[in-house]
């Protein structure tokens, strides 16, 4: 693949990931107290941190996924996202393990109908996506140092 | 990976402006006291009427011979069909039950406390934090 090609490949997929947080970020924001049951649904954190997380978290999605989409603070916005889906995963794998009957919550209400085992595959999906993007990103800045020296 | 870690420490800061407005100003911010789910109860409200409930200790063996709440019965969910015919003798008519185990983290008390309300032998509570929450509300 050329370099171009993949210049474009990896704007795309900046384009749909920032994209895919920015929508998931701003329905979450919109309603913090419902997003703060679904996090507590967890039963992972006590429930003040559920509640702070539960109003955190959207904007640190929204935050990144904006960085991401346009190309500012790349590196940092795909090392915060990677650690937001790891940390999505180890929440969705431990809550299907512990047979909870629950959510994920990661489109805020519209998520309410879907499987935590969907969630996790989207979350996968995803994360695959911020690899390659980091991947690349530092693939095409290695190519413009070598152009520049 | 410095410069990523930095932008990444600005990223953070950044998004804290707006989460710190969203939780004082928006109308629907969560309150961040902890609320009672449907079937739950507190363990200070236990506390406030010691000796009307039927106890039933949902955690493991070992933990129960470690400590339990006087007069619970042990019952989970393994061990369903050898513990359930002696907690359905002893659990008086009508008397409501609190079902505990560990932590606020476990689930065996939510699956023992649903089971057991099939019986219809009376209310059925999951105590709230549970053992853990025992312990902590008696030593205030």
């Amino acid at each position: 693949m050329d370099a171009r090609t993949e210049k474009v490949i990896a704007m795309i997929l900046r384009l749909i990931v920032g994209g895919v947080f920015i929508y998931a970020g701003a329905l979450k924001a919109l309603d913090p107290a419902q997003f703060a049951v679904d996090v507590d649904n967890f039963r992972l954190l006590p429930y003040p941190l559920a509640c702070a997380m539960g109003v955190y978290l959207p904007w640190l999605e929204i935050v990144c996924g904006a960085a991401l989409a346009f190309g500012i603070f790349r590196p940092g916005a795909t090392l915060l996202l990677a650690g937001i889906l790891i940390g999505f995963l180890i929440a969705l794998v431990t809550a299907w393990a512990r047979g909870l009957d629950i959510h994920c919550g990661c489109f805020g209400h519209s998520s309410g109908k879907s499987h935590l085992w969907a969630s996790v595959l989207l979350d996968v999906a995803l994360l695959g996506a911020v690899c390659l993007i980091s991947k690349t990103s530092s693939r095409t800045e290695g190519r413009r140092q070598l152009r520049n020296r | 990976m410095r410069g990523a870690l930095n932008q990444a420490i600005t990223l953070l800061l950044l998004a804290l402006v707006p989460a710190t407005f969203s939780a004082i100003f928006h109308p629907k911010r969560p309150a961040f006291s902890d609320p009672l789910r449907e079937g739950e109860i507190a363990a200070g409200d236990v506390l406030r009427n010691p000796g009307q409930f039927f106890w039933v200790d949902a955690r493991p063996d070992r933990e129960y011979a470690e400590g339990h709440v006087p007069g619970a019965l042990r019952l989970t969910e393994d061990e369903w069909n050898e513990l359930v015919p002696s907690v359905l003798q002893a659990w008086p008519t009508d008397t409501p039950a609190v079902v505990y185990c560990s932590s606020r983290q476990c689930e065996n008390s939510t699956g023992v406390a649903r089971r057991l309300r099939e019986f219809n032998l009376g209310p059925v509570y999951v105590l709230k934090g549970g053992w853990e929450a025992w312990t902590r509300a008696q030593k205030k």
